[in-house]
């Protein structure tokens, strides 16, 4: 992520914040990102594969979840939350074979 | 032409399917041109690729199919390795609730001809995971055997490559295949008009897969009706018992009672 500096050069990652002369700079916490069918997504708080699923797709019919390579049992949808850094795909029927 | 689907059945894996022409939707222009042509097809088994979701996307396949009362065959169309097949397969039977995968793994992305190395180790993983595994294969009868070893539910030897019309371009190794084989032989790939399905039903397969040849058609729904014409009439034909090749003449009419004898 990129942010302007105070004095208008392109800076990467956090800001530094004012503080004491002597301690240490707070890094701004990231923004959690996991990729998804091959992009880049930021992550809400707490999101589980249903959640994710329910933002990509009209309806869970006929969808399957990978997470890092591993088919996610539809029964555990509810209950897995995405991890930052995690690459999962989402995939369902397209005409082909 | 009659209809056998419920007096000569296609049977796989225990399971009557019925028709014995088998859809592929790879080439669909529009849902309603698919849907006009897997009605007019018969069908009772359609495959589907299995693709990251496109949130753009309005219809659904699973529910057309499923409104047709047509059974999904999740093909794992596009890999070229063991592990991404079997990771496909593994997606499919969580996505459409299904064991049956018809199994592809390609080796050349030029004549998508199939990888039999890659092929053969895919299908045994996926026959040990419970898969009712239907691979698509060349048309050499030792990887065919090698398959049905491993547990396949059936093999699928191609006529020709994918797509390319070419039709059945060795007709004896597909016999060989039929003559050896304990479960269904599916000729699947390079159909490319009705009378390449009839050929392949008259070789002794038990059906026919056929995808491009419908769907990119210039009529899709009329050319799927001729597919289920030619399926029938090369089973009927199979099944009646043809008279053999000669080299030369047999006459048909007697020489017995012929006028100045």
């Amino acid at each position: 992520m990129t942010r302007l500096d105070g004095d208008g050069a392109i800076g990467t990652g956090a800001e530094a914040p004012l503080t004491a002369p002597g301690s240490a700079p707070v890094p701004a916490p990231a923004m959690a990102v996991a990729t998804v069918n091959g992009e880049p997504y930021d992550l809400s708080s707490g999101l589980t594969v249903s959640g994710l699923v329910a933002a990509w797709c009209p309806s869970p019919r006929g969808v399957a979840v990978a997470i890092d390579s591993e088919v996610v049992p539809r029964s555990t949808w509810d209950t897995t939350l995405i991890e930052p850094g995690a690459t999962i795909e989402i995939v369902t029927a397209a005409a082909g074979g | 032409m009659t209809d056998t689907a419920t007096s000569d059945p296609l049977v796989i894996a225990g399971t009557v399917v019925g028709s014995r022409l088998i859809m592929g939707t790879g080439g669909m222009t529009s849902p309603e041109s698919l849907t006009g042509a897997l009605t007019a097809s018969g069908t009772a088994l359609a495959t589907v690729a299995v693709r990251r979701v496109d949130p753009t996307t309005r219809h659904s396949l699973v529910d057309l199919l499923d409104g047709l009362g047509i059974r999904i065959l999740p093909n794992t169309a596009g890999c070229y390795t063991a592990t991404d097949a079997v990771l496909t397969a593994r997606l499919a039977r969580e996505a459409f609730a299904t064991d049956w995968v018809k199994l592809e793994v390609i080796g050349d992305d030029r004549t998508l001809l199939p990888d039999p190395i890659e092929l053969v180790l895919a299908a045994e993983q996926l026959v040990d995971d419970g898969f009712v595994v239907l691979p698509y294969c060349g048309d050499d009868p030792v990887v065919a055997r090698r398959l049905e070893q491993v547990g396949c539910a059936a093999v699928m030897p191609l006529g020709s490559p994918i797509g390319s019309g070419l039709g059945i371009r060795n007709p004896h190794n597909i016999e060989l295949i039929v003559e050896q084989a304990g479960v269904p032989v599916v000729l699947d790939a390079g159909i490319g008009t009705a009378s390449d399905a009839c050929l392949a039903m008259e070789l002794g397969c038990s059906a026919v897969l056929v995808a491009t040849a419908v769907t990119r058609a210039g009529d899709p729904s009329l050319m799927a009706a001729a597919m289920r014409d030619g399926v029938a009439a090369g089973r009927a034909a199979r099944l009646a018992g043809r008279i053999t090749r000669r080299f030369v003449a047999e006459a048909s009419s007697s020489f017995e009672g012929m006028v100045g004898q």
